[in-house]
C-alpha cells in the first residue's frame, strides 16, 4: 500500500474524525537538544497519542528544543514542525506527519464524499495452511460482509469508517482484526477448542463452559438448519447423548416425544420441562413456539444437579431453548428458503384383490370345517353350510372371474406426494445503545394424506434490547405464532382404512361415489352379482371404512399464541446486577369440524349433517426476580444467584356441537336444526418459588456448584404444597493442574461429580380436593339435579422426588482432535406418584398414592473426532446413551396395570422388571392338527391351526395363568452418528440415528392379521397355516376367530430395532466473487433428504412411528399414527 | 410474601362442589338420594349385569360384530366361555360396587345429617328405603351371578376394603329381604305428578318376588305377587283404552305411553338432546353402519351388542307376529334399493318412535305380566299365565290350538317367558331358577356346560387386589 494512499486516506479521515481528544489533551514537555524523533516518544508516553509517518520523508533527526505547559497537540506540534514542510493531521488519538505536499491534494478535495477502500486476503486454516472457502468476512457494526472463495480469497469493500473486520466460520473460532493501512490482510484461523470459553445458558443464567459441573449438552442450531423440521425439537435427534427423540408421528406439525435419560415415573407424566428464553413452557406442543431458524441454541440439562434448579418440575429434565439476538457489531439480513416434497417412506404390505378373495375364501371354509365340522365339500350356499358367513359370492368359484377381479390399492390413492414450502427472513443489528432481531417466516405444507390436507404457520418475532445507562437496560419481546390446519384427516378413516379396507372394492366407483358393496352396483369394472357381496357377512366392512366417504368433512384448526416478556436489568454494584421480568403468554385454539350431508354416496345414504367446535385458551403469566452476583478476584470466582418466581396458567375449554343440517351450504352451528351438547370447563394451576445457586472456582481449576430450590404448587394439598430441591456438584480441571502442563497429548480434562434432586407434579390439577359430581336423574318427566362423591380425594398428595448421582468426564487429546465426554449416572425416584388400583369394594378402583420406587443407571458418551482438518474437513460425532430402570418397589403391589389396555394387551408395571411391560400370552406357532392339539398344552375350542401359546406354568394346558411378560418398549441402547465433510464451498452432512432392542406392540399386527369384519390382511397371512402348510408360523384364517387366537400376545410385538439413514445434506457456497455482482454477500444452496431409509423388521411405514404424546405409558404401541414422510428438499440461505 | 404465596397456591376446582360444603340442609340431601336413584340405570343399564348374564350369557342375544376387543363380548355371549380377565364382567362388578359405595355413602350422610332433621314428614325415610330399594338390586343381581360376593353395608377406607372376603350368598340375599322389607313398609304405593316414576312399595314387593322365587321362597313370594294384583293399579292394558289386546304389547315399550298400568317399574327417560336418554337402540343392534331401520330416517351405526339368535324367532308361535316383530326383526333395509339386508336385531329399545337416538322411551323393568307369569309359577294355576297369553291374541294353556310340545305348565311358563320378555334382562335368570340353564344353554351352544358356568368368575383384578378372596369354582 503506497503512503499516499493511506494519507490520502486518512486525510479524508480527519475531517470526520472527532477530534476531542487532542483538543482536551493537554501535554507538557520540557526538552533540551533532543531529536524529533525523541520529542514524538515523549508524547507518545505521556498520553495515548501515537504518530504515523515515515522516516525516509520526515527528518526525525533534526534537534530541537521545547517547553511547553499545558498546551494541546497541536500547539506543540506547531512549533516542533514550524519553518518545515512537515504538515500534521490529528485522527482521534493518530497522528500523521507527513510532507506539506502530500497532503496537499487531498486536503483539496476535503469536501469530497466518503471513499471506500478494498481489502483482499486470504483465510487459511492454521492447522495446515490450506486455504478455507466459505469464511464468512463482515465488517463489524454494519452489514457489509462476503465469504472466501474456493481458494479461500475474498475481496471487500469497506468504508473509510470501518475498522474491523469479522471472520467466522462453523467449527472455528472467530476473529476479529482491526484494520490498519494494510488493504491486504491474510488471517489464520483455529479451529474453535470445543467452545471451553463457549457460554452455556444454565438455569436463570450462564457459565462458560469450562466452569461447568453438571451434565448439561449444548446443540448449536445453525448447522442444523437445512433439515425439515416440524419443530426445533426434532433438531436435538440424534444430537445429544442421553436424549432420545422419537418423531413418533409425521403428520404437520406435531411435536416429537423427547425423553432425557430413563424413565423413572409410571403414572405421572414424564416430559421434560420446555423453557424458552427463560420462562417455562406447558407442555411439548409448545416446542413450534418459535421458528426453528429463529432459534440460537438448544440445552439439556441432563443430570439432577444442573436440574435442581427447576425442582419440582426438573425430574424429567429440562431443555432450555435460546432464541437469537443480535450479533455483537453484526447487522446482517438474512433470507432462507426451501421447497421440499414429502412422500410416504414405504406401504404397508397387504394383500391386493386376488390374494384377498383367496384368504377370504379360506377363511370361510376353515370355519366351516375346523369350527363348524362342517364337510368340506359341502356346497357354497347358505343353505348347505346353515350361515351365511361360512360361504363366499358365488361368482367367486369361477377362478376367470378372481384373477380379473379389479385390485385398488387404497394406499395409493390416500397417500400423495406433497410440497411444502418454508421461508424465513430476519434482520437484526447491534447499534451503540441497542440491539434488535426481528423476523418472520411462513410455512405452507401440504399433508401427505391426500385430503387437501393444508398446514400452515406463521411467525412474527421481534426483540429489543437497549442500554440506557451504563447501570440499567431493559427490554422486550415479542413473538407471535399463528396456525391454519385445513382438512387434517381423521387418522383412523385415512391410515387405518387405507391399510385396512378390501381391495376388492374400488376408492371411487365409475359414477364418482366412494366405493364399497353398496355403490359398485352398477360399476361396468365388477361382475353384475357384485351387490349380493352387502349380503356377505365377510364383507361387512361397509362404506363409511372408505374414506373417500370423509373427504367433503371440512375439519379446521387454527391457533394463535402470543408471548411477550418485558425485562429490566439493574446493575447495582460492580458484579451485582438485579433482573425483573414479566411475561405473559396467551394460546388461543379453535376447531371446527362439519361433518357434511353429501359423503360421496348415493342421496339414500347421505347423512344428515354436524357440527362441532371447540374452544380452548390459556392464560399463563410468570414473573421471575432475580439477583447476579459475579466477581473474580485473586484465585478466587464467584457466580451466585438467587429469585423468586411466581407463576399462574389459567385454562378454558369451550365446547359445543349440533346436528341436522337442510344443507352444506352454512356450515355453522347455527344453521342446524338441533343443539347436541354444550361444555365448558375451567381449571388454574399456580406455582410459587425461591431458588439460589452459588458457583465457586478456586485457581481456575477447583469448581463447586450448590443449588437449592423450594417450590410450592397449587396441585398439592394444604400441608405439602411446599418442597426443596437442593443439589450440589464438584468439577476438577485436571488439565490445568502444572503436574498435567508436560503431559502433551491431552488438551483439556475436566472430571465431574455431582447430587441433586428434582421433582415431578406431572398430573392433574385438584385431585387432593373432595369434589362432588354432578347429574340429572329423571322421574315426574323431568330432569332432577344430583350431587354425588366424584372422587377419592388424597389430600397427602406430594411431590414425586428423584435423587440422582451423576460422575463424568470431558476430555480433549491430541491437539482436541479427539474429543470425549462421558457421564454415568445413577437415579432414584421415590414417592412415586402410583394410581394404585384398591379394591373396588370402596366404589372406586385407583388411588393417587406417593408409594413406590423407580431406579435408573446408565451411561453416555459422546465422541467427537476431527478426522481430517485443513482444506478438507472431516468431522464426525458419535452419540451412545444406554440406560437401565427398574422398578425397586411399589409398596404393598407385585405390579401395577396403571393405564389402559390397548386391543387388551395390557401395560403393566413388575416389582425389578423396568417400567412398562407387556403382558399376555407368549405365542410359539400353531397346532399342526388334532394329534398336536392332544399332545401339547391348550386350552378348550383349540382347532387345528390356531394359536399355540407357552404353557407359562407347566401345568398342561393353557390359562389366563400363563400370561407373562412380553417384553418393554425401553431399548438396550441408542446410537447416532454425524459425519460433517467440507471441501472448498462444498459441504455434506450425513446423519444416522438407531435403536437397538425394545419391543413394540404393533396394532396392524392384532387387526390385519386375524378375520377382523373383513379387513384386509397382511400379506404374510398368504403363510398362514393351512392342512397344507401345518408348520406355519401364521395361524390359520377363519370367519370364527377363536377367542383365544384373539388374546394379547407375543404375536402383536414386532422387534423396535432399526437403524436409520436420517438425513443427508450437500451444500455449496457460491463463489463470493460471483454473488457479490448482485449485492449478497453470501449465498448457499443446498440439497436435503430426510429421513432415507430404514433397516428394521418392523411391519408399518416406520419404525420410529408410534408411542406418542405425553402419555408416555403409549411408548411402544403403533396404530394409525400419521405416516412420517420422507422428505426430499432444497434450498437457499441467503445473507446480504 | 410466604402467607401471600399460601394463598396464591390454594386453588380450588371453579366448576365443582367441594363436599366439605354439601350434606347441610333438606333439599341437598335430596339432591344427594337423586344420585342413587341416578344408579338405577346402571342396576339395568346396557352392560348390566342382568343384561350380560338375563340376555347375553343365558338369553337369545348373539354378538354378531363388535367394536369390543378381545373377544370379551363373544366369550361372553356367544362362547359362554368367560374368562376372568373378561372386561364386561370386570366393568360390571366395579360399577355395581360404586353404586353400593353411592347408597352405603348417601346412608352415611343420612345418619350425619340425622334423618329426623328432614322435616318434610316421611321424607327421610322414604329416601333411606329407596337407597335400601337400590342396593337390595344391585346385590340380588350380584349373588345370582357371582354367588357369594362381599356384603358390604357402609363407606369403606381402601385398608379396611382390602382384606375383605366373600360374604355366603344367602347371608347376602337375607340382607337384600330386610332391605327390600324396609322399602316395602316406608315407600309410598303410588306417585303422581313431579314424583312419578319414583319407586313404590309395589316395585319393592315385585323386586322382593323376584328374591323369593329365586331363592325357593314361592309361598312367600305368592303372598307380595297377591298384594300387587290385588291393588287393583296394575293392568295388561298399557294403553289405556279400556281393552286389552295385542295392541298393548307394542305400547308397552313405546316413548309416547309411559308409565302406563302395565308397569311396576321401569326407568325413566326424556327424549332429546337436552333430554336424558338411553344407548339401548345403539346397543342392542349389531354392528353395522350405513342402513336404517324400518320405517325410520337416521342412518344407524350401533355398538352392535345385540343381535338375535335364530332359535329365537323359532321360538314364535305362527299367530304370535306382534310380539315377534317387535322382538325380534330379521332384516334391514339396504339402501341401495336392493334386497333387504340380514340383519336380525331387537327393536323393543326404539319401537314407536321415530328417532333411534336420544330416545327418551321408558325402559321395563317390572311389568305387570311377569307379576301374573310369577303367580302363575308359584301357584300353579294357568289363569295368570292364560291372561298374557290372551293378550297376545293366542290361546291359552289348556285351551286348543296351544302347542302341543309344551305339555307342562312350567314348560308353558318358560316359552311363554322366553317370548314375552326378550331382551327384558329375564331369560338367563328365568332357567337358572328352574335348574334348566345348565341343559338348556349346553343344547343351544352344542357342548356340554360345566356345572359352575352356573356363575360368572370373580374378575381377575379383584382377586389382585383382595387377595384373600377365591375365585369360584371352575375358573
Amino acid at each position: 500500500m503506497k503512503i499516499s494512499v493511506f494519507l490520502f486516506l486518512a486525510g479524508i479521515i480527519s475531517m470526520y474524525a472527532g477530534n476531542s481528544y487532542s483538543q482536551t489533551t493537554r501535554l507538557s514537555l520540557d526538552l533540551r537538544e533532543t531529536t524529533v524523533g525523541e520529542v514524538l516518544i515523549n508524547i507518545e508516553n505521556q498520553s495515548e497519542f501515537y504518530f504515523l509517518y515515515s522516516n525516509k520523508l520526515i527528518d526525525v533527526n533534526r534537534k530541537v528544543s521545547l517547553r511547553v505547559k499545558n498546551k494541546p497537540v497541536s500547539n506543540i506540534l506547531d512549533h516542533l514542525f514550524v519553518d518545515t514542510d512537515v504538515r500534521y493531521v490529528v485522527f482521534d488519538r493518530q497522528i500523521i506527519l507527513s510532507p506539506e505536499d502530500m497532503l496537499k491534494k487531498p486536503i483539496e478535495q476535503q469536501t469530497a464524499p466518503p471513499q471506500e477502500r478494498t481489502i483482499t486476503g486470504t483465510v487459511t486454516s492454521a492447522d495446515d495452511g490450506s486455504a478455507l472457502p466459505g469464511v464468512n468476512v463482515v465488517v463489524k457494526g454494519t452489514q457489509v460482509g462476503t465469504t472466501t472463495d474456493i481458494d479461500g480469497k475474498y475481496q471487500i469493500s469497506v468504508s473509510e469508517s470501518a475498522n474491523i473486520l469479522v471472520f467466522s466460520f462453523i467449527g472455528m473460532e472467530t476473529l476479529e482484526i482491526e484494520l490498519d493501512v494494510s488493504n491486504i490482510i491474510d488471517v489464520e484461523m483455529k479451529i474453535e477448542i470445543l467452545g471451553l470459553e463457549q457460554v452455556v445458558v444454565v438455569g436463570y443464567g450462564t457459565m462458560r463452559k469450562r466452569d461447568l459441573t453438571g451434565a448439561i449438552s449444548s446443540v448449536k442450531m445453525e448447522p442444523l438448519l437445512s433439515r425439515p423440521m416440524n419443530d426445533f425439537g426434532d433438531a436435538l435427534q440424534g444430537q445429544i447423548s442421553g436424549v432420545q427423540v422419537v418423531q413418533h408421528n409425521g403428520a404437520p406439525g406435531s411435536a416429537p416425544t423427547i425423553q432425557v435419560r430413563g424413565l423413572n415415573s409410571i403414572t405421572a407424566g414424564q416430559v421434560p420441562l420446555l423453557v424458552i428464553d427463560g420462562v417455562p413452557m406447558e407442555s411439548m406442543l409448545d416446542l413450534s413456539t418459535y421458528d426453528p431458524m429463529d432459534i440460537e441454541s438448544i440445552e439439556v440439562l441432563k443430570d439432577a444437579s444442573a436440574a435442581a434448579i427447576y425442582g419440582s418440575r426438573g425430574g424429567a429434565g429440562v431443555i432450555l431453548v435460546t432464541t437469537k439476538t443480535a450479533k455483537p457489531g453484526i447487522s446482517t439480513f438474512n433470507v432462507n428458503y426451501t421447497y421440499s416434497v414429502q412422500t410416504l417412506p414405504r406401504k404397508v404390505p397387504v394383500m391386493n384383490a386376488q390374494q384377498y378373495i383367496e384368504a377370504s375364501m379360506q377363511a370361510a371354509q376353515n370355519a366351516w370345517v375346523y369350527h363348524q365340522g362342517g364337510d368340506p365339500n359341502a356346497p357354497n350356499t347358505v343353505a348347505a353350510r346353515g350361515h351365511i358367513k361360512y360361504t363366499w359370492p358365488q361368482e367367486w368359484d369361477d377362478p376367470n372371474v378372481r384373477a380379473s377381479w379389479p385390485s385398488s390399492d387404497k394406499q395409493d390413492e390416500w397417500y400423495r406426494n406433497a410440497p411444502m414450502h418454508k421461508i424465513n427472513i430476519s434482520g437484526s443489528g447491534d447499534t451503540e445503545r441497542a440491539t434488535y432481531y426481528l423476523s418472520a417466516s411462513f410455512l405452507d405444507q401440504e399433508g401427505m394424506i391426500n385430503n387437501d390436507h393444508r398446514y400452515r404457520r406463521g411467525y412474527l418475532n421481534g426483540k429489543v434490547e437497549t442500554k440506557i445507562t451504563d447501570w440499567f437496560s431493559a427490554g422486550i419481546n415479542i413473538n407471535n405464532r399463528l396456525t391454519l390446519e385445513e382438512n387434517k384427516p381423521v387418522y383412523w378413516v385415512f391410515e387405518s382404512h387405507s391399510i385396512e379396507m378390501p381391495p376388492i372394492f374400488p376408492a371411487w366407483t365409475e359414477d364418482g361415489y366412494a366405493g364399497g358393496p353398496l355403490t359398485v352396483v352398477d360399476d361396468s369394472r365388477y361382475p353384475s352379482t357384485t351387490p349380493s357381496l352387502a349380503n356377505w357377512e365377510g364383507i361387512y366392512f361397509t362404506i363409511p371404512a372408505n374414506p373417500a366417504t370423509w373427504t367433503n368433512n371440512k375439519p379446521l384448526t387454527q391457533s394463535n399464541k402470543v408471548l411477550g416478556t418485558i425485562w429490566s436489568e439493574f446493575t447495582l454494584l460492580e458484579g451485582l446486577t438485579f433482573r425483573s421480568g414479566y411475561t405473559y403468554d396467551q394460546n388461543w385454539s379453535e376447531t371446527s369440524t362439519y361433518f357434511s350431508i353429501d359423503n360421496n354416496l348415493p342421496e339414500t345414504l347421505y347423512g344428515r349433517g354436524s357440527m362441532e367446535r371447540n374452544i380452548g385458551r390459556t392464560h399463563h403469566w410468570y414473573f421471575d426476580n432475580l439477583l447476579t452476583y459475579k466477581k473474580t478476584w485473586g484465585i478466587h470466582s464467584v457466580n451466585a444467584t438467587a429469585g423468586y418466581v411466581a407463576e399462574k396458567r389459567n385454562y378454558l375449554g369451550f365446547n359445543t356441537s349440533s346436528r341436522y343440517f337442510e344443507n352444506d351450504l352454512v356450515p355453522y352451528l347455527s344453521a342446524a336444526e338441533e343443539v347436541r351438547n354444550n361444555n365448558d370447563s375451567e381449571s388454574s394451576t399456580t406455582f410459587a418459588s425461591y431458588l439460589a445457586r452459588v458457583n465457586y472456582i478456586l485457581k481456575d481449576r477447583y469448581m463447586v456448584t450448590g443449588t437449592i430450590r423450594r417450590d410450592g404448587s397449587s396441585r398439592f394439598g394444604t400441608n405439602y404444597k411446599w418442597g426443596n430441591f437442593p443439589s450440589i456438584a464438584l468439577g476438577w480441571l485436571l488439565s490445568e493442574e502444572t503436574f498435567m502442563s508436560n503431559i502433551d497429548l491431552i488438551n483439556n480434562l475436566k472430571l465431574r461429580a455431582s447430587y441433586g434432586f428434582t421433582g415431578n407434579d406431572n398430573f392433574g390439577d385438584y385431585v387432593w380436593i373432595p369434589s362432588l359430581s354432578q347429574g340429572y336423574t329423571v322421574y315426574g318427566g323431568q330432569l332432577n339435579t344430583f350431587y354425588q362423591k366424584g372422587n377419592l380425594p388424597n389430600p397427602e398428595l406430594k411431590w414425586e422426588k428423584t435423587g440422582q448421582f451423576n460422575v463424568g468426564f470431558d476430555l480433549s487429546v491430541l491437539n482436541n482432535r479427539v474429543s470425549l465426554v462421558a457421564d454415568y449416572y445413577k437415579s432414584r425416584t421415590e414417592d412415586l406418584l402410583l394410581n394404585l388400583p384398591i379394591s373396588a369394594l370402596t366404589g372406586f378402583t385407583s388411588l393417587l398414592q406417593n408409594i413406590g420406587v423407580v431406579q435408573n443407571k446408565g451411561v453416555e458418551l459422546n465422541l467427537t473426532t476431527r478426522n481430517v482438518v485443513g482444506q478438507f474437513n472431516w468431522t464426525t460425532v458419535t452419540n451412545f446413551s444406554l440406560n437401565r430402570g427398574k422398578v425397586i418397589d411399589l409398596g404393598p403391589e407385585e405390579y401395577v396395570q396403571p393405564f389402559r389396555s390397548f386391543g387388551g394387551m395390557q401395560v403393566r408395571s413388575y416389582l425389578d422388571e423396568p417400567i412398562f411391560q407387556y403382558y399376555g400370552y407368549d405365542y410359539i406357532g400353531t397346532y399342526r392338527d388334532q394329534a398336536d392339539i392332544e399332545a401339547s398344552p391348550s386350552y378348550g375350542g383349540a382347532e387345528p391351526g390356531d394359536a399355540k401359546y407357552r404353557d407359562v406354568n407347566g401345568d398342561g394346558i393353557t390359562t389366563t395363568a400363563d400370561k407373562t411378560l412380553l417384553g418393554n418398549p425401553q431399548p438396550d441402547f441408542i446410537w447416532s452418528m454425524s459425519n460433517t465433510l467440507n471441501w472448498k464451498g462444498f459441504d455434506l452432512s450425513v446423519l444416522l440415528t438407531s435403536v437397538i432392542g425394545g419391543d413394540k406392540v404393533n396394532i396392524f399386527r392384532r387387526r390385519s392379521m386375524w378375520y377382523h369384519k373383513g379387513r384386509n390382511y397382511l400379506q404374510v397371512m398368504e403363510n398362514a397355516w393351512t392342512p397344507e402348510n401345518p408348520d406355519s408360523y401364521y395361524y390359520k384364517l377363519s370367519v370364527n376367530v377363536t377367542s383365544m387366537n384373539k388374546q394379547p400376545s407375543s404375536y402383536w410385538i414386532d422387534d423396535a430395532t432399526y437403524v436409520k439413514l436420517k438425513s443427508v445434506t450437500l451444500g455449496y457456497i457460491l463463489p463470493a466473487s460471483m454473488t457479490k455482482r448482485i449485492g449478497i454477500s453470501s449465498l448457499r444452496v443446498y440439497l436435503n433428504g430426510n429421513n432415507l431409509y430404514s433397516w428394521d423388521d418392523f411391519i408399518g411405514h416406520d419404525p420410529e412411528q408410534g408411542g406418542g404424546g405425553e402419555q408416555h405409558y403409549n411408548r411402544g404401541i403403533t396404530h394409525n399414527e400419521y405416516a412420517i414422510p420422507r422428505t426430499y428438499s432444497m434450498g437457499i440461505n441467503i445473507t446480504f | 410474601m410466604l402467607n401471600s404465596c399460601e394463598d396464591f397456591l390454594d386453588e380450588y376446582p371453579p366448576q365443582s362442589i367441594t363436599s366439605g360444603n354439601f350434606y347441610k340442609n333438606e333439599q341437598e340431601m335430596v339432591m344427594a338420594a337423586n344420585s342413587v336413584y341416578n344408579r338405577l340405570y346402571s342396576v339395568w343399564g346396557a352392560g348390566s349385569l342382568p343384561y350380560l348374564y338375563g340376555d347375553l350369557y343365558g338369553g337369545d342375544s348373539w354378538i354378531y360384530l363388535t367394536v369390543g376387543t378381545a373377544g370379551d363380548w363373544e366369550d361372553l355371549g356367544n362362547n359362554m366361555n368367560v374368562f376372568p380377565a373378561n372386561g364386561v364382567i370386570t366393568g360390571a362388578w366395579n360399577n355395581y360396587y360404586r353404586g353400593i359405595f353411592l347408597v352405603n355413602d348417601f346412608l352415611n350422610e343420612l345418619e350425619i345429617f340425622g334423618v329426623n332433621n328432614i322435616e318434610t314428614p316421611g321424607l327421610g325415610e322414604r329416601l333411606k328405603a329407596e337407597a335400601l330399594f337400590v342396593r337390595a338390586c344391585l346385590y340380588y343381581y350380584l349373588a345370582q351371578c357371582y354367588g357369594d360376593v362381599p356384603l358390604v353395608t357402609q363407606v369403606l377406607t381402601p385398608p379396611e376394603a382390602i382384606d375383605l372376603i366373600q360374604t355366603p350368598e344367602s347371608e347376602v340375599i337375607a340382607q337384600v329381604e330386610e332391605d327390600l322389607k324396609f322399602a316395602i313398609s316406608n315407600l309410598p304405593t303410588s306417585y303422581s305428578g313431579s314424583d312419578l316414576g319414583r319407586v313404590t312399595s309395589y316395585a319393592a314387593k315385585g323386586m322382593l318376588a323376584r328374591v323369593y322365587m329365586a331363592y325357593g321362597k314361592n309361598s312367600e313370594a305368592q303372598t307380595v305377587l297377591a298384594d300387587i294384583i290385588n291393588s287393583g293399579l296394575y293392568s295388561l292394558d298399557s294403553n289405556g283404552d279400556g281393552s286389552i289386546d295385542n295392541q298393548d304389547y307394542s305400547h308397552v315399550f313405546d316413548a309416547y305411553t309411559k308409565n302406563s298400568p302395565e308397569c311396576v317399574l321401569e326407568l325413566q327417560f326424556i327424549h332429546g338432546v337436552t333430554g336424558y336418554n338411553h344407548n339401548y337402540a345403539n346397543s342392542y343392534t349389531p354392528r353395522i353402519t350405513q342402513f336404517h331401520l324400518p320405517g325410520q330416517t337416521d342412518l344407524l351405526e350401533a355398538y352392535g351388542n345385540g343381535g338375535v339368535e335364530d332359535r329365537l324367532f323359532l321360538a314364535f308361535e305362527a299367530d304370535d307376529s306382534v310380539r315377534r316383530d317387535i322382538s325380534a326383526a330379521q332384516y334391514v333395509s339396504d339402501l341401495s334399493g336392493g334386497d333387504p339386508f340380514f340383519c336380525p336385531h331387537t327393536t323393543k329399545y326404539y319401537h314407536g318412535y321415530q328417532e333411534t337416538f336420544n330416545n327418551g322411551s321408558n325402559v321395563p323393568i317390572i311389568r305387570f305380566s311377569e307379576i301374573l307369569l310369577n303367580m302363575s309359577e308359584v301357584t300353579g294355576d294357568a289363569q295368570y299365565l292364560n291372561r298374557v297369553r290372551a293378550r297376545a291374541g293366542l290361546p291359552g294353556f289348556g285351551e286348543s290350538g296351544y302347542p302341543a310340545e309344551f305339555t307342562t305348565l312350567t314348560e308353558a311358563l318358560e316359552h311363554e317367558r322366553r317370548v314375552e320378555f326378550s331382551f327384558e334382562f329375564q331369560r338367563g335368570f328365568d332357567l337358572k331358577r328352574t335348574g334348566r340353564f345348565l341343559e338348556v344353554k349346553s343344547q343351544e351352544l352344542g357342548k356340554t356346560l360345566e356345572p359352575w358356568r352356573i356363575h360368572f368368575p370373580i374378575p381377575e383384578t379383584v382377586l389382585d387386589v383382595n387377595k384373600e378372596m377365591t375365585q369360584n369354582d371352575g375358573y
